[in-house]
C-alpha cells in the first residue's frame, strides 16, 4: 500500500515538475497590439483582477487558451489573460484579427455531438448518454445508452436513431427522429419473479435543440417507444427528457 | 400695356426658373456623388479580418483529477473514498464533470450490538458511484501564500446526478458539491471538495432517503 502511494506521489512529482513537451512543439503565435492598451487579468475569467496593461505596438506570445480567454506573455515576461473579444484590437503579421470562433456557424456545421439527458421513463428516473454524427446540417445519426432506475425494476436501453432537423438555421431548432434498439429490464431482487427480460424497441421522437453558448447546447425530447414483447400486447413507453451536449 | 408689363417682369422670371429647374437635378447628382465617396471611405475602414487558427493555439479546456478522502455512508459508518473525474470547461463560468468514486461500507450499529447474521455480504458493502455534474464558477480569486507567492483560486458549486450501487441495489443519486481549487500553475490545481450524495435505500426495511457526506482532496490536471 505504502509502496503504491509513494509511486503515485513520484509520478505526480514528475508530471508537475517536467516541462510541457506537447505544448512547446507547435509554433508560437505572436500578436501585435494595435489599440492604445489591452488589460490583462490574473486569471481566465472576468472575475479575476486586472494586474497588467500592455501598450500599443508591443508584441505578445500566446501561451494557452482556456474557454474564451487567452494567456499571453510580452517581452518583459509579463503574463496575463484577456478575453478573445479583445482580439479585435490586435493584429497578426499586419493583419487584423477576428474575435475568435464563429460559434453560430459552427453550430450549424457541427459534425460530432455528445451529451447527456435526464428525465422520466414511465415514472422511473431515466438518464442517458449519446453520441451523434451529422452527415449534413439536416441529417444526423446517433447512438445512445440509457439507464432507467425505478421502484419496481431497473432497465438498460441501447438505441440507434436517425434524426432530421429540417430548420437548421433557426435559433431553436426542432427535430424528429426514428430509431430502434433493445431494452433490458431487471426487476429488483426483492420481488419473487426476478427474471430479467429483453425486448426490442421501436421508437419515434420529437424535440428541440437550443444553442446556448460556445459549443454547448440544450436539448429537450419526447419519445414514444414500442417494446415488442412475447405477450399478447406490446408495451408503450413514454419518455420525457432534457439535457445538454457539447459539439465539435 | 398689360402685355408690356408681362414681358418685362415675367420673361426674366420664367427664364430664371427654367435655369433653376435645369440646375436642380445637377446639384442633386453632385450630392449623391459626395455620399458615394463617403460610403467608399467607410467600406475602406472595414478591414478584412483573419482568424487565429485554433489548432495553433494550445487550448486547455479539459481536466482530469484524482481524489482521496472519506465518505460517511448513512447507517454504515465512515470509510475511505477514492475518486476520479474528467471535466470539460464550456465557458469561463460553466463546466461539466463526469465523476467516479468508490468506498466500502462498514458495519451498522445494529450488527455490532446484536450478535446476528450480517445484513449485507462483503460484496454488497462495496459502494460505487458514477455520474455527471454541471458546475458553476462562483467566486474566482487569488490567495497569498507569502509576499511573493500568489495563486489563483476558484470556488465552484456543482449539481449532479448519477447512479450508486450499494447493498446489492442500484439507486438514482443526486449530489450537491462545493468545490475549491487552487491553481499551482496554469495546468495543475489542488482540488478540495465537499459533496452530499442523496439516494434512497431499502436496507433497513422501509425505503428512506439517505444523505451521504463526502470530503475529498486531490490534484486536477488541465490539458
Amino acid at each position: 500500500m505504502f509502496n503504491t502511494l509513494s509511486k503515485i506521489c513520484f509520478l505526480l512529482m514528475i508530471i508537475i515538475t517536467s516541462p510541457r513537451l506537447l505544448a512547446e512543439s507547435s509554433p508560437a503565435v505572436i500578436l501585435h497590439i494595435e489599440v492604445p492598451f489591452v488589460e490583462l487579468h490574473s486569471g481566465p475569467s472576468e472575475g479575476y483582477p486586472v494586474v497588467h496593461v500592455i501598450e500599443k505596438d508591443e508584441d505578445v506570445i500566446v501561451l494557452v487558451k482556456r474557454t474564451s480567454w487567452l494567456k499571453v506573455k510580452d517581452k518583459r515576461g509579463i503574463e496575463g489573460w484577456f478575453h478573445e473579444d479583445d482580439l479585435l484590437g490586435l493584429s497578426q503579421y499586419g493583419k487584423a484579427l477576428k474575435q475568435g470562433d464563429d460559434f453560430q456557424q459552427n453550430f450549424k456545421n457541427r459534425d460530432v455531438e455528445g451529451g447527456v439527458m435526464y428525465g422520466d421513463l414511465e415514472g422511473a428516473n431515466f438518464y442517458n448518454v449519446y453520441l451523434g454524427y451529422a452527415f449534413t446540417p439536416v441529417f444526423s445519426a446517433e447512438v445512445s445508452m440509457g439507464k432507467a432506475l425505478g421502484n419496481i425494476s431497473d432497465s438498460n436501453l441501447y438505441e440507434v436513431m436517425l434524426i432530421s432537423q429540417p430548420m437548421p438555421d433557426w435559433l431553436v431548432t426542432p427535430y424528429i427522429g426514428i430509431g430502434g434498439g433493445i431494452i433490458d429490464t431487471k426487476p429488483h431482487s426483492v420481488l419473487a419473479d426476478s427474471e430479467s427480460r429483453q425486448s426490442t424497441l421501436m421508437s419515434a421522437a420529437a424535440g428541440i435543440k437550443y444553442h446556448i453558448a460556445r459549443n454547448f447546447l440544450i436539448r429537450a425530447e419526447y419519445k414514444l417507444s414500442l417494446a415488442l414483447t412475447d405477450r399478447d400486447k406490446n408495451e408503450e413507453i413514454h419518455t420525457w427528457k432534457i439535457g445538454f451536449s457539447v459539439f465539435f | 400695356m398689360e402685355n408690356r408689363f408681362q414681358r418685362i417682369f415675367l420673361t426674366p422670371f420664367i427664364a430664371a426658373s427654367t435655369l433653376l429647374l435645369a440646375a436642380l437635378p445637377c446639384s442633386n447628382s453632385a450630392n449623391a456623388a459626395e455620399e458615394e465617396v463617403d460610403r467608399q471611405v467607410q467600406v475602406k475602414a472595414d478591414v478584412e479580418r483573419r482568424q487565429i487558427f485554433d489548432d495553433l493555439l494550445d487550448s486547455e479546456n479539459f481536466e482530469v483529477g484524482l481524489q482521496g478522502g472519506m465518505i460517511s455512508i448513512e447507517d454504515f459508518e465512515s470509510s475511505g473514498w477514492l475518486g476520479a473525474h474528467i471535466g470539460y470547461h464550456i465557458t469561463e463560468n460553466f463546466y461539466l464533470k463526469a465523476r467516479y468514486g468508490q468506498a466500502k461500507g462498514g458495519e451498522t450499529s445494529f450488527e455490532k450490538l446484536v450478535n446476528s447474521a450480517p445484513l449485507l455480504t462483503d460484496e454488497q458493502r462495496e459502494l460505487t458511484y458514477y455520474g455527471l455534474n454541471i458546475g458553476y464558477n462562483l467566486l474566482p480569486g487569488e490567495i497569498f501564500f507569502s509576499k511573493d507567492l500568489v495563486f489563483n483560486s476558484i470556488f465552484s458549486i456543482e449539481l449532479g446526478a448519477g447512479s450508486t450501487e450499494f447493498a446489492g441495489d442500484e439507486q438514482f443519486t443526486v449530489n450537491v458539491t462545493a468545490n475549491y481549487r487552487v491553481f499551482i500553475n496554469d495546468w495543475v490545481a489542488w482540488d478540495i471538495g465537499m459533496s452530499d450524495y442523496i439516494f434512497d435505500t431499502q436496507v433497513t426495511g422501509e425505503s428512506k432517503t439517505t444523505h451521504n457526506l463526502n470530503f475529498v482532496t486531490g490534484i486536477s490536471i488541465y490539458f
